[in-house]
C-alpha cells in the first residue's frame, strides 16, 4: 500500500464509521481469510454500504454519488455491454462534449479504463465512487429489456435445441402423428393384437423401468460404506482457501418465511465476506419485497428485483441472479431451505476432489416435517430413496443425474457457459444436469443434506408433482431430438440411462394406475373383458410387476428410511403403491399442461407445515 | 349381381347332380347295367329269417333293359349248418343253391336272364331252408338267417327313352328336373310343389335320388344339361299358357328325356296331378292336347285299413316266434292323430292241449296288448293304442308265439299257422296340438297345408320344394302344398302354412320366437347358449302358432341364400329325421343348430343394442373419423407443441 495514500481503515476510522478495535479485528480476519477488508466490514455488519463506499471515494481520490439521486443518460449507457459493467462494476453517467463521467464501485485503473476507451474513445474521463447495490440497480433499470431477454431466451438464442422453448420439433411431431397414425390404424384393424402388444409394452417397460431403479439403487447403497466428503476433509479447511460463493435464493409469494429463511442462510458455516447472498424477487411480488426489507437483512444479502415478464419461472429469475453472481461457485437454496451448517465446505472439497469436468455437486434433500401426516411421510420415504440411494447410484455407474430442485453446487463460470437454467422448462435442474453431461460435464454429489418442507396439502403436492412429471417430460423431448448425436455426447449407457429415469417416470405413472386398474381387474375382480389381454407370457410379467415391482419398490424405501433412521416411516413405505395413484394423478394433469401450459409453472406454496419454526426435525 | 350368384349355383347345382345322377348306376361295355338295390328302391339288403324261409321282391326294370342277374355278399347266421335256396320268378325256376357255413363272405350270384318280365317287373320268389343247429323255437328269436348284402342287379340293353307320354316316367329315377320361368307365375310354383311331391313320393325309396327346381331361361339351362347315359334322368318344363298341352318334347337317345306341360294358370297344376297319377298310363300318345282332369278331393276316413299300409305278410308259419310288422307314419294315416285303435282279426291253427300260443302286440316296441290262444282258431281284437305311445313314425308288430309240446321243438311235429284278415284296420280319432315342434311334421301337414311367399321367386320356390320333398320323404301320404296369398291381418284359417318371407317387420308382426335382428338364446339355467349380433348372416326355420294355426316360417337375413336353409336340412344324414325342436338355425358358415325354444327350457332373448353391436354397426365409420380426428388435433396440436423461433412470450 502506498504510503501517501489514505488507507480505508483510517478513512473509516476518521469518518466515525468504525474503532479501532473493530478494524484490527477485521484486519485479523483478513490475514486469515484471505478477503478485502472492506467486504469484511460490510459483511460483518460493521459499516453500512454508504459508509463503506464515501471512505473508498476518498481512498480513490475521487467525490461519491449516489446514483439514485441522479439521472445518467440511457443513451450513452446503451454503448456499453451490460455484462462488461456488471464485471467491472462501473456505470457511464453523463457524456458532454469535454468529458465522459463514470460511477465506479470498484477502483479506477487501467483495466476499467480499458473498458471504457474502448468505447469512449480518448475522451477525458471523469470518475465518481458508488456503491456495488447502485451500480446493480441501474444495470437492472438501464438494461431492463436487455438482461430479460438475456434471461429468457439466453439459452434458446445460444442454442435452441437445448431449450424446451418448442414442445416438440417439427421432426419429433412428425413421429408422434405418425405413431398415432400406426397405434390407431392398429387398434382399428387388429384390435385384440393391438391392445394385447400395448399392454406388453406398457407392462415390460413398467418392469424394465422398475429393475433399473433396483440396480441403480443397489449401486448407490455403496455410499454408505464411503462417504465423498470427510468431516476431517471439511475442518482441514483453511478460510483463505475458501473460494467467494454465491448463493441464489428465488422467492415467490414467500413473505411469511423470508425472516425464517434468512436465519437459515445465516447460520451457514461458511465466512460472511466471502459470501454473496442474491434474494431473487419478483418485481410484482410486493409482499414478499416488503417483508424482505422488514427483516432488515445483513449487508451481504443483495436484494434483486426480477423484472415483471413472462415466463415468471424460478429459472428465469436463476439467470438474472447468475448474470449478477460474483462468486467462483454458485448455489440455489429455496426458500423454506435448511442445509446443513457445513455445506458450502463440504461442496468445496468435493469440487476440489472431483475432476475439472465436475460442474456441479448435489446435496441430498429431506423433509424437517416429515411425521406431519401421511404424504409427508410418503414425501419423506420418496426423497430418502431418491437422495440417498438413487442420485449416489446414478453417480457410481456414472449415469447423467437429472439435478434436484435446490442445493446443487456449480462451478459458477461453466455454468454460465452452459447457457445457465432454462427458464422453459419446468424442471429446469434436471434439465441441467442432463445438459452439462451432455456438453461432456459431470454431475457429482455431496453428502450434505439440505432439510425443506415436505408438501402436507395433497392439492399442494400434485401441483408441484404435475411440475416434476411436466418437466420431465419436456427434458426427455428436448434431449431426445436428436437421439443419435445424444448416444454420441452420453454414450449408449448414458441415454438408456437417462431415457430410462427421465423418460420412463413420466410413462410409468401414466401407465401405473392404468395398468393396476386392469390388472387387478382381471386378476382379483373376475373381470372378464380384460382377460384377452393376459396370455400367458404377458400374465407373468404383470404378476411379477405387481407383486415383484411392488415389493421393490417398498424395499427400497424401507432401506432408505432405515438408513436416515426414520424408523417410525418403516410400515408407510408398505403403502407405496397407494402413494403412485397421487403420481398418476399428477401424471395426467401433467400431460395435459405439457400441451396447453407447457411452460406454466406451479408454484408450491411453502410455509403452510405447523413445523415452521424449525424446532422439531425428523 | 343377385343373378351372377344365382347362375353359379345353379351350374353347381347341375354339376352336382350330374355326379350324383352318376352314383347309382354303373354302365360297362357291351350294354350291360349295374343298379344297386338301394338304385331300384328296394332297400338295402335281401334278408330271409327261419328255418323255412320266403320274400317275395319286384325287381322294376326300366324299358330297354333286361336284367341278367342278380349279385351281392353272402352273409350266413353262424347257427347254420347246411341248407339251399330256390329262387323262383312266378313258376318259373331260375335256380336252386345250396347253403354251406364256407359260403360266408362270398359273391353270390343268380342268374335272371330266364326271368319273364311282368310290364316293368321282373317278380322274384326267394325260398330258404336252412337247417340250424339250434331248435326251431330258439332260431326264431335268433339265427338261421340268410342276407345277400348290397345287392346289385346287372342289366342289359339301354334305356329307351320314352316315347309316350304315359312312358315318360319310368319306373326308377335317380335324377329330375323341374323347369319353370323366371320369375314363376303362382300357378307354375303351385304346380312344381304338387309335382315335386309327387315325384318324391314316386321315387320314394330310390338312393340317392335328386329333384331339381331350374329357371327355363328359354331353354338354355336345359340344353346345358349334359346327357349322359349312365344315369336316368328326367325334365319337366312347367310352363302357365294358353295352349293346353303334354308333350314329350325330346327323346333323342343322347338327350335327356323333356316333357313340357303347358296350361292355363287354372288347369296347370290338374295336368300335374294328371301327370303322377295312374291315369296317366292311359296317354299313350307323344301329346295330350286339352287334358281336363279334376282330381278326386282329399276325403280322409277314421278308419285306414291295414291293407293300405305296407304289411310285411299276412300269414306266418312255424314255431317259436312269428312276427307280422306293419311300419308306418302318422302321415301315412291321413293326419296327426289324436286316438288310435286296433281292430285286429285273423285265424290260427288250435294249439293241441300241451302246447302254448299267444297274441301279443306291440307299438313302437311297446306291449300294449297281449293274450293266450285258445282252441277257438280265431281272434277279434279291438284295442286301444296309448296315445303316448304314437310318434311320427311308427311301428305295429303282431307277435304270435307258438311252443309246441314238448318234448321237442322240431318243424312239422305240430305245424303252426297264423293268419291276418285283410279287413282289419286302425280306428282313428284325428288331432292334434300345440306345442308344434318339427315332429309334428309331416303328419300335420296332411291331407294339405298352404304355402306362402312374401317374394316368389326361384330361390324361394326352390327352398319350398326342398322342404316339401324333404317332408314327403317321410310319407307315403301324397302331400298336397297349396300356393297362397297370404295376408296375416285377415288371418281366418287353420290349415298349417309354411311361410318364406324375408322381412323382418313381417316376422315382428306374427311374433315369431326368433326374429331377424339381434337375439340370444338362454337356457333353463340362464346361460347364453349362443348370440347372434347384429350383421350376422343366418337363416331360420322355425315353427310356432299364430292364431291357432301352425306357422312353419323360413326366413333369412339379406346376406343369406334361402335355398341355403333347405339345402341345409335336406343334407343332414338322416334329413328331416335329425331335426328336434321347433327351431333350426342355419349360420353362413358353421353347423346348423337346432332347438326347443318353446316351453319352460330354453328361450329366444331379443338382444339389445351392446357396445360390441354398435362397435359393429359403427366400425365402418368410425376408423375414417378417427383419422379425420387425429388430423384436427394434429392441426390443434401443432401450434401449441412446436413453436416458431420469431414467436416471442
Amino acid at each position: 500500500m502506498d504510503e501517501g495514500r489514505l488507507r480505508l481503515g483510517e478513512a473509516l476510522i476518521a469518518a466515525g464509521a468504525i474503532t479501532p478495535e473493530l478494524l484490527q479485528e477485521a484486519l485479523e480476519i483478513q490475514q486469515r481469510s484471505g478477503a478485502r477488508l472492506g467486504e469484511i466490514l460490510l459483511a460483518r455488519g460493521y459499516v453500512t454500504r454508504r459508509q463503506l463506499y464515501r471512505a473508498l471515494s476518498q481512498v480513490w481520490g475521487i467525490p461519491y454519488i449516489e446514483l439514485d439521486k441522479t439521472t445518467p443518460d440511457p443513451q450513452l449507457a446503451q454503448q456499453f455491454d451490460p455484462e462488461i459493467i456488471a464485471k467491472f462494476r462501473f456505470f457511464p453517467l453523463h457524456q458532454t462534449e469535454e468529458a465522459v463521467t463514470v460511477a465506479v464501485a470498484e477502483p479506477p485503473g487501467p483495466e476499467i479504463e480499458a473498458q471504457l476507451r474502448a468505447v469512449l474513445g480518448d475522451k477525458p474521463i471523469h470518475f465518481l465512487a458508488t456503491t456495488q447495490w447502485d451500480i446493480e440497480r441501474a444495470l437492472l433499470t438501464f438494461f431492463r429489456g436487455h438482461l430479460l431477454d438475456k434471461a429468457t431466451f439466453g439459452l434458446f438464442q445460444r442454442a435452441p435445441q437445448e431449450s424446451a422453448y418448442t414442445t416438440l420439433t417439427r421432426n419429433q411431431y412428425l413421429v408422434f402423428v405418425g405413431i398415432l397414425l400406426i397405434l390407431v390404424s392398429c387398434l382399428f384393424f387388429q384390435t385384440k393384437l393391438a391392445l394385447i402388444l400395448l399392454n406388453l409394452i406398457v407392462n415390460v417397460s413398467f418392469l424394465v423401468g422398475i429393475l433399473f431403479k433396483f440396480v441403480v439403487s443397489l449401486a448407490g447403497a455403496k455410499i454408505e460404506t464411503k462417504e465423498p466428503v470427510t468431516r476431517q476433509e471439511v475442518e482441514a479447511l483453511r478460510d483463505e482457501e475458501l473460494p467467494r460463493y454465491t448463493i441464489l435464493v428465488p422467492v415467490y409469494q414467500e413473505a411469511n418465511i423470508i425472516a425464517k429463511l434468512l436465519d437459515n442462510l445465516l447460520s451457514l458455516d461458511y465466512p460472511p465476506e466471502k459470501l454473496e447472498i442474491l434474494l431473487l424477487m419478483e418485481e410484482n411480488d410486493e409482499e414478499t419485497i416488503a417483508a424482505a426489507k422488514a427483516a432488515r437483512p445483513p449487508n451481504l444479502i443483495t436484494f434483486v428485483i426480477i423484472p415483471d415478464a413472462q415466463p415468471k419461472t424460478k429459472p428465469k429469475a436463476c439467470n438474472v441472479g447468475l448474470f449478477l453472481a460474483s462468486g467462483d461457485y454458485l448455489v440455489i437454496y429455496d426458500a423454506e431451505d435448511r442445509p446443513e451448517p457445513d455445506q458450502l465446505k463440504k461442496a468445496v472439497v468435493a469440487f476440489k476432489k472431483g475432476e475439472e469436468s465436475l460442474v456441479c455437486v448435489q446435496a441430498a434433500l429431506n423433509y424437517f416435517n416429515a411425521y406431519e401426516n401421511f404424504l409427508t411421510k410418503m414425501f419423506t420415504l420418496e426423497y430418502s430413496y431418491w437422495f440417498d440411494y438413487m442420485l449416489p447410484g446414478l453417480d457410481r455407474l456414472r449415469l447423467p443425474i437429472p439435478l434436484g430442485g435446490t442445493s446443487n453446487h456449480f462451478r459458477t463460470q461453466i455454468l454460465r457457459q452452459l447457457g445457465g437454467w432454462d427458464p422453459f422448462n419446468v424442471t429446469e435442474d434436471a434439465d441441467l444436469g442432463i445438459r452439462a453431461a451432455a456438453h461432456g460435464y459431470t454431475v457429482g454429489i455431496v453428502n450434505s443434506t439440505t432439510y425443506e418442507e415436505a408438501n402436507s396439502r395433497v392439492y399442494n403436492w400434485i401441483r408441484q408433482r404435475s411440475r416434476w412429471v411436466k418437466g420431465y417430460m419436456q427434458t426427455t423431448l428436448v434431449h431426445f431430438r436428436h437421439p443419435r448425436r445424444l448416444a454420441r455426447q452420453l454414450g449408449w449407457r448414458g441415454s438408456l440411462g437417462f431415457l430410462l429415469l427421465v423418460g420412463g417416470t413420466p410413462v410409468i405413472f401414466l401407465s401405473n394406475v392404468i395398468m393396476w386398474f386392469i390388472f387387478t381387474s382381471w386378476a382379483f375382480l373376475s373381470v372378464h373383458a380384460f382377460a384377452f389381454l393376459f396370455p400367458m407370457g404377458i400374465l407373468y410379467i404383470g404378476l411379477a410387476n405387481f407383486l415383484i415391482g411392488n415389493g421393490l419398490m417398498i424395499y427400497l424405501n424401507m432401506l432408505a428410511v432405515v438408513k436416515r433412521r426414520f424408523y417410525r416411516l418403516l410400515p408407510y413405505a408398505l403403502l407405496n403403491p397407494i402413494y403412485w395413484i397421487l403420481h398418476s394423478l399428477a401424471a395426467y394433469k401433467a400431460l395435459v399442461q405439457l400441451v396447453t401450459r407447457p411452460h406454466y409453472w406451479e408454484k408450491t406454496f411453502h410455509g403452510i407445515t405447523q413445523y415452521t419454526d424449525g424446532t422439531t426435525p425428523p | 349381381m343377385k343373378f351372377i350368384r344365382n347362375w353359379f349355383l345353379w351350374v353347381a347345382w347341375i354339376a352336382l347332380a350330374s355326379f350324383w345322377g352318376s352314383l347309382p348306376v354303373r354302365a360297362e361295355p357291351g350294354n350291360t347295367w349295374h343298379l344297386s338295390w338301394q338304385a331300384l328302391g328296394l332297400g338295402q339288403n335281401v334278408r330271409l329269417e327261419g328255418q323255412i324261409a320266403s320274400r317275395d321282391l319286384f325287381i322294376p326294370v326300366p324299358k330297354g333293359l333286361k336284367p341278367s342277374q342278380l349279385s351281392g355278399v353272402l352273409r350266413i347266421s353262424p347257427d347254420i349248418e347246411d341248407g339251399y335256396l330256390e329262387v323262383r320268378s312266378r313258376d318259373h325256376l331260375l335256380g336252386t343253391f345250396r347253403l354251406e357255413p364256407g359260403q360266408q363272405g362270398k359273391e353270390w350270384v343268380i342268374p335272371l336272364a330266364s326271368a319273364p318280365i311282368e310290364g316293368h317287373t321282373l317278380p322274384l320268389t326267394l325260398k330258404a331252408r336252412l337247417r340250424s343247429q339250434e331248435s326251431p323255437c330258439i332260431t326264431s328269436r335268433i339265427g338261421a338267417w340268410i342276407e345277400l348284402e348290397d345287392p346289385v342287379v346287372a342289366f342289359s340293353g339301354a334305356p329307351v327313352p320314352p316315347q309316350k307320354v304315359s312312358e315318360f316316367l319310368p319306373p326308377i329315377a335317380h335324377t329330375l328336373y323341374i323347369f319353370v320361368s323366371e320369375p314363376p307365375t303362382p300357378a307354375e310354383a303351385q304346380a312344381a310343389l304338387t309335382l315335386a311331391a309327387g315325384l318324391q313320393r314316386r321315387y320314394r325309396g330310390i338312393k340317392p335320388f335328386q329333384l331339381t327346381l331350374q329357371p327355363w331361361q328359354g331353354g338354355r339351362t336345359y340344353s346345358q344339361l349334359a346327357a349322359n347315359p349312365e344315369r336316368i334322368t328326367r325334365a319337366i318344363y312347367l310352363r302357365e299358357s294358353d295352349q293346353n298341352q303334354i308333350r314329350v318334347a325330346t327323346h333323342a337317345p343322347d338327350a335327356i328325356p323333356l316333357l313340357e306341360i303347358m296350361a292355363p294358370a287354372s288347369d296347370l297344376n290338374n295336368q300335374v296331378q294328371w301327370l303322377i297319377s295312374p291315369w296317366v298310363l292311359t296317354a299313350q300318345d307323344e301329346v295330350v292336347h286339352d287334358l281336363i282332369y279334376t282330381p278326386s278331393s282329399q276325403n280322409r276316413t277314421k278308419q285306414v285299413l291295414l291293407a293300405d299300409l305296407n304289411v310285411s305278410s299276412w300269414q306266418v308259419s312255424g314255431v317259436g316266434e312269428l312276427n307280422i310288422s306293419v311300419p308306418f307314419a302318422q302321415a301315412d294315416l291321413g293326419g296327426p292323430v289324436q286316438d288310435l285303435y286296433l281292430r285286429l282279426a285273423g285265424n290260427y291253427t288250435p294249439p293241441p292241449r300241451e302246447a302254448q300260443a299267444t297274441l301279443s302286440l306291440y307299438f313302437n316296441e311297446s306291449l300294449f296288448f297281449a293274450m293266450p290262444l285258445d282252441s277257438s282258431g280265431a281272434f277279434d281284437i279291438y284295442a286301444h293304442v296309448p296315445h303316448h305311445l304314437l310318434q311320427r313314425d311308427n311301428l305295429l308288430r303282431v307277435l304270435l308265439t307258438y311252443t309246441p309240446p314238448s318234448p321237442g321243438c322240431a318243424l312239422d311235429a305240430h305245424p303252426f299257422a297264423a293268419s291276418l284278415h285283410q279287413g282289419s284296420y286302425l280306428d282313428l280319432d284325428f288331432g292334434a296340438s300345440p306345442p308344434w315342434q318339427f315332429s309334428h311334421l309331416p303328419q300335420i301337414l296332411v291331407p294339405n297345408f298352404q304355402i306362402a311367399f312374401t317374394t316368389l321367386d326361384l330361390s324361394h320356390l326352390d327352398a319350398a320344394v326342398q322342404l316339401t320333398t324333404s317332408w314327403q320323404q317321410l310319407t307315403r301320404a301324397l302331400l298336397h302344398p297349396q300356393v297362397v296369398s297370404w295376408n296375416p291381418k285377415a288371418e281366418t284359417s287353420t290349415t298349417p302354412l309354411l311361410f318364406l318371407t324375408d322381412d323382418p317387420q313381417t316376422l315382428q308382426q306374427l311374433n315369431a320366437p326368433v326374429q331377424l335382428k339381434p337375439f340370444r338364446i338362454i337356457d333353463a339355467t340362464g346361460q347364453e347358449r349362443f348370440r347372434y349380433e347384429k350383421n350376422a348372416t343366418y337363416g331360420v326355420l322355425q315353427i310356432f302358432p299364430y292364431q291357432e294355426r301352425p306357422l312353419i316360417a323360413l326366413s333369412v337375413t339379406p346376406e343369406m341364400d334361402v335355398e341355403e336353409i333347405a339345402q341345409a336340412v335336406s343334407t343332414l344324414p338322416h334329413g328331416w329325421y335329425d331335426l328336434q325342436g321347433d327351431f333350426l338355425l342355419v349360420p353362413h358358415e358353421g353347423q346348423p343348430v337346432t332347438l326347443l325354444t318353446q316351453g319352460d327350457g330354453i328361450h329366444v332373448e331379443p338382444l339389445e343394442p351392446s357396445a360390441e353391436t354398435l362397435w359393429q354397426q359403427w366400425r365402418p365409420f368410425i376408423y375414417p373419423f378417427l383419422l379425420l380426428a387425429i388430423l384436427f388435433l394434429a392441426a390443434w396440436l401443432y401450434p401449441r407443441l412446436i413453436r416458431s423461433p420469431k414467436q416471442n412470450d
